[in-house]
């Protein structure tokens, strides 16, 4: 699994979730409470809220006391995630993906825009010889389509 | 109400379970209960189709059927689906069903390590061992099971939620139990969108009329698991390969033995937590891997978190368990187990059976029908898993370069028929980058999912509990023999989490 974060990171995450929990329960407590509070919308984002808030302060003091040189060390996998080379790739994986179900679906129908996708995905990220790469993007393409719209009856994007 | 005075009937129950089990050994019902196995497994191993899609699916195929056909072929579905889910867990690590979450922990690693063929044979073999042993416990301890399930009343199974939702924060996030219980945390904020269940109040809708049935469990579930993934591994220059010879299946007799204690107290626990309403196999199978965790010791104690067979057959044995205890309420006493159970009730429906106390009355021996068609379930699925175990392991043991690519597609088609919109897509991708950025921060997704599943239980039960206990002193908690266990459960796994995370990560 992923890495189990530094400790800038969980400063971060600490910081992130307090806030986030101050909103929850001032958006808690503004909700209407018809019967009490014994059966208010708000009571259990209140008690989430209010727990998430003390997990916040319990993980910065965790790190806190934690010694830099405690770190845990990343796996091989791990450390190529955080170099920023690797961001550009995330965000070409991202902005694909995005652009396929936003843009291509809407703008062809869902067997063209999952054949283009295939195709220009397996092309950038695979360099396979041309002919596999048309062949598996067409092959996949009908399945999927065949199978979920043919034989299980599933409306398709 | 049922209790030990009944418990003579034992030698009846199982005659008359005989009886049934050759009548569901007739060639047409045994070649629906194949059917629906090899459908249900097709299903479960597609990352980005769960369960409760199949079920949803394959109700109106049954609808055509005779009851016994249909019963047949729906259960053969329901633990076909189930046990699919480990297949991707193990190979791709995109768990098909939350109750895989457990397996892909211990299996993944396994499959890097050239083992995955050994993984995926114990989790197939623990899954027939769970539900067989959840069968026989059913069987013999009916009343019993059901006595206990009773006196859960709203306050413990609101303790039982909150238990599930930290168990498993606890045992993903490892050595930062913290981190895990922040993701459950998330997830209960996340399931609290939408109407409120009890005053009908729109609660972080922000205006969105699509959010007011909620943010949609089926798309948030493909976004942490499915996309998350994609992103994770696709992006990578030199992603991890598995080993196309992925090793021996048939786990050794010395595994066997290893795994027979585990298997069997996982078969009752699942069993008994199956029995219990609203829970299922996903919070049975994080509490079977918890236990067998915590009893572990010497070498198989280290194996935990690095690939650990003892671990999946707790998993596997436990949520295969749960789903002959899933059934039980439901037929007993009305009360669907779970989404699943509830959708196996509809086409209960569509062949006018009326489940309850009264339908050993109304329909003499269903219940044991039941009983005999999971058995024979459980045998197809097995048979049928082994089978197709050797191809699905080279089709997702291919370069990652071109499986995540594939599938893709497929969390997009997952995501659109959860309700048939666009928004659920939206939604998958939102969670897909969430999910991506929490793996990174080591904060573990499945903890999320177990607080987006049960977050709605916790919420309303605890608010019938209130007004039970209204105008009683609050002492009148401990007052409930039941109640009291599960409360010290709870501060049990409280405090040892938070003296865990408050000593040093792992």
């Amino acid at each position: 699994m992923g890495g189990s974060g530094s400790r800038a990171a969980d400063y971060v995450l600490a910081c992130s979730l307090a806030a986030l929990s101050v909103a929850v329960i001032v958006s808690a407590l503004a909700m209407p409470r018809p019967g009490g509070w014994g059966q208010a919308p708000g009571l259990f984002p209140l008690i989430c809220g209010s727990a998430l808030l003390v997990m916040a302060a319990i993980l910065a003091t965790s790190v806190w006391r934690r010694s830099p040189r405690e770190e845990a060390a990343p796996d091989e996998f791990d450390t190529e995630e955080m170099s920023g080379l690797h961001l550009a790739r995330i965000l070409i994986v991202a902005g694909s993906v995005a652009a396929y179900a936003l843009i291509l679906i809407p703008l062809l129908s869902f067997f063209l825009a999952t054949l283009v996708y295939l195709a220009a995905t397996l092309w950038y990220f695979w360099r396979g010889w041309w002919v596999w790469i048309i062949l598996i993007s067409l092959a996949t393409t009908i399945f999927l389509t065949q199978t979920f719209e043919r034989f299980f009856s599933v409306m398709l994007p | 109400m049922i209790g030990f005075s009944q418990m003579p009937n034992f030698i009846a129950e199982f005659a008359s379970f005989l009886n049934q089990l050759t009548v569901a050994l007739q060639p047409g019902l045994l070649l629906a209960s194949v059917v629906g196995a090899a459908l249900g497994i097709f299903w479960g191993a597609m990352p980005a189709l769960s369960t409760t899609m199949a079920m949803a699916l394959l109700i109106g195929f049954s609808s055509v059927m005779d009851l016994n056909t249909a019963i047949m072929f729906l259960l053969a579905v329901y633990l076909g689906s189930t046990l699919g889910g480990s297949i991707s867990a193990v190979f791709i690590n995109i768990p098909g069903t939350p109750a895989a979450v457990c397996t892909g922990i211990e299996g993944f690693p396994l499959a890097r390590k050239g083992q995955g063929g050994l993984a995926l044979g114990t989790a197939l073999t623990a899954s027939l061992i769970g539900n067989v042993a959840g069968l026989v416990f059913l069987v013999f301890l009916f009343p019993l099971i059901l006595a206990l399930a009773l006196k859960i009343g709203s306050w413990e199974l609101f303790l039982l939620a909150v238990i599930g939702i930290l168990l498993s924060g606890s045992l993903t996030a490892s050595g930062q139990p913290i981190k895990g219980w922040i993701s459950g945390g998330l997830g209960i904020l996340i399931s609290m969108v939408g109407l409120d269940p009890v005053n009908a109040y729109p609660r972080y809708t922000f205006g969105l009329n699509e959010l007011y049935g909620g943010a949609g469990f089926v798309p948030i579930m493909i976004g942490l698991f499915g996309f998350a993934e994609v992103l994770r591994v696709l992006p990578s220059r030199s992603p991890y390969t598995i080993p196309q010879s992925s090793g021996r299946l048939f786990p050794p007799f010395r595994i066997l033995k290893r795994i027979s204690k585990t298997g069997l107290r996982s078969g009752i626990i699942g069993a008994t937590i199956g029995a219990i309403p609203p829970l299922g196999p996903d919070v049975a199978a994080f509490v079977c891997y918890g236990v067998a965790k915590r009893q572990a010791k010497g070498q198989v104690a280290q194996e935990y978190g690095h690939g650990s067979l003892d671990g999946i057959a707790a998993a596997e044995t436990g949520n295969s368990a749960s789903i002959g205890g899933t059934l039980l309420p439901m037929l007993a006493i009305g009360i669907p187990g779970g989404v699943v159970a509830a959708m196996y009730l509809g086409a209960l429906n569509l062949h006018n059976v009326v489940v309850g106390p009264m339908i050993d009355f109304s329909y003499p021996g269903l219940v044991h029908f039941h009983y005999a068609a999971l058995l024979v379930g459980a045998i197809s699925t097995y048979v049928v898993a082994l089978i197709i175990a050797k191809p699905t392991i080279k089709l997702l043991t291919m370069p990652r370069q071109v499986l995540m690519p594939l599938l893709v597609p497929l969390c997009v088609i997952g995501a659109y028929a959860s309700d048939m919109t666009m928004f659920g897509v939206y939604v998958m991708l939102v969670f897909g980058v969430i999910g991506y950025f929490l793996n990174l921060i080591g904060v573990p997704p499945g903890p999320m999912a177990m607080g987006i599943i049960l977050g709605p239980l916790a919420d309303s039960s605890f608010r019938r509990a209130m007004a039970i206990f209204e105008g009683e002193q609050v002492w009148i908690v401990l007052t409930r023999p039941v109640g009291v266990v599960l409360l010290l459960v709870v501060l049990w796994v409280l405090y040892d989490g938070f003296f865990r995370s408050l000593r040093r990560p792992a």
